[in-house]
């Protein structure tokens, strides 16, 4: 999945300016507020396709330092980028969730520990958005120009946390009604 | 280990019509910290609202013992009991309970008046926490001239008027669009962080209970779970 938006936001940041890979890793992690979590591995993965398939090319950097290595968005590049840009809207992301194969194997075999599975979720979820919370707070005091697009990436991670969240209260409606079960 | 501000043991409170008996607060047992922004969740009818009242003196505890500020409620004349929450507490209620007939500036003057500060010391500090909450160009509106947001910002100032060291609020977003209530509880996070404002806050709302750095949950007057979610502010 993803690979695409990788390798398509590598070009966008290039597209700003040349950049080591490494500095990439941090444009990347700015551009989308840190919510891919992408690893340096698969930047360099991709910059080695991307290098094969003419998108971009490698040139020794001038200072010292260890990696002279620099990259640069070629022609090709910028025509690809500009085609991906003006792609389609997307579909909706696909609904896979670890939590679904643990309830579907326990909600008719274990009504109490489905309900210990969706309080413990709850828990994580409720973390989950203070700690999203926090970073969102941080933006918005320190005023910084990126502001609006790290508070647009947050506000996504929370309305999906949020929507996980009612779900869970809405199983757990159900299930105590179903059971009759108390606490 | 930070102060302790409030402590709960074992409280009940029972509300009575004829021979049947609610039990809205079943047996509580909980203390808050100064500094702390404590946000309690629940099911409409768990008792939020009612253990806020009782926190905060507004209400007396049937059974159990209730302490603010070190102080056991039950035990304080209705005279001090008022003396020590006009002095040291702030509520910030779901409907905004603003004076109509009286400016912004003045509603948030109110209670300094009532505590016998002077008029002109009482206008200019309720000018600067009008300020404070980003209203200076409202302070000679009345309340039916401002929007929810901006009446609810005038509650909050209203709230701050007395520099009490505790604050509660009830719903303060409920009857907010999300862009106004984000407001709030952006201006109730910086009161935490640029004041050591202790704050407790009833939501039914995720989001805005995501604010605090501790998450109550209730269910049937009881406390159902205590969650620690706060980590570093930044
Ligand atoms: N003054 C009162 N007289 C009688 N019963 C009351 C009174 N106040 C509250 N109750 C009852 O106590 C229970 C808890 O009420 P409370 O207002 O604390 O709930 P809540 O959690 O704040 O609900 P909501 O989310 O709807 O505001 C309810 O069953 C309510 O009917
Ligand atoms: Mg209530």
């Amino acid at each position: 999945m993803g690979g695409l938006a990788v390798k398509h936001g590598i070009l966008g940041i290039l597209a700003g300016r040349p950049c080591h890979g490494y500095e990439l890793k941090t444009e990347f992690d700015n551009l989308t507020a840190g919510l891919w979590e992408l690893n340096v591995g698969q930047i360099y993965s991709t910059l080695e396709r991307m290098v094969k398939d003419g998108l971009v090319e490698s040139y020794a950097d001038e200072g010292p330092g260890e990696d002279r290595k620099m990259y640069r968005v070629t022609q090709d590049g910028l025509k690809d980028l500009e085609t991906w840009l003006s792609r389609p809207p997307l579909k909706a992301r696909p609904l896979r969730d670890e939590l679904y194969v643990r309830l579907g194997l326990l909600v008719e075999k274990d009504l109490a520990a489905t309900l210990d599975l969706l309080d413990s979720q709850r828990r994580v979820y409720h973390l989950q958005m203070a700690e999203l919370t926090r970073q969102k707070i941080g933006v918005v005091r320190a005023h910084g120009p990126d502001r609006v697009r790290r508070e647009m990436m947050l506000d996504s991670a929370l309305f999906h946390v949020e929507a996980d969240l009612k779900w869970i209260e809405n199983c757990e409606a159900r299930l105590r009604a179903l059971g009759g079960k108390e606490e | 280990m930070t102060e302790e501000i409030i402590r709960l043991e074992r409280v009940v409170k029972e509300f009575r019509r004829g021979d049947t008996a609610v039990r809205a607060v079943d047996g509580v047992s909980l203390t808050i910290g100064r500094g702390e922004f404590v946000s309690i969740m629940g099911k409409s009818g768990s008792g939020k609202s009612t253990l806020l009242h009782l926190m905060s003196g507004l209400q007396q505890a049937t059974q159990g013992s209730v302490r603010l500020l070190g102080r056991e409620l039950s035990q304080l004349k209705d005279d001090d009991l008022t003396l020590l929450r006009r002095t040291h507490v702030g509520f910030i209620f779901q409907f905004f309970n603003l004076l109509p007939t009286l400016t912004a500036l003045e509603n948030v003057a109110l209670p300094l008046l009532l505590a016998k500060v002077r008029t002109s010391v009482a206008e200019a500090k309720a000018l600067e926490l009008l300020k404070t909450v980003g209203l200076t160009s409202r302070a000679a509106h009345k309340p039916d001239e401002l929007s929810g947001g901006q009446m609810q910002r005038v509650a909050i100032a209203r709230a701050l008027a007395g520099d009490p060291p505790l604050l509660f609020a009830d719903e303060p977003t409920g009857n907010l669009d999300s862009a106004s209530g984000e407001e709030i509880l952006l201006l109730l996070k910086q009161m935490q962080i640029d004041r050591g404002q202790t704050i407790v806050m009833v939501t039914h709302d995720a989001k805005a209970a995501a604010y605090g750095d501790r998450l109550i949950t209730m269910r049937d007057g009881r406390v159902l779970d205590d969650q620690l979610t706060g980590g570093m502010v930044g």
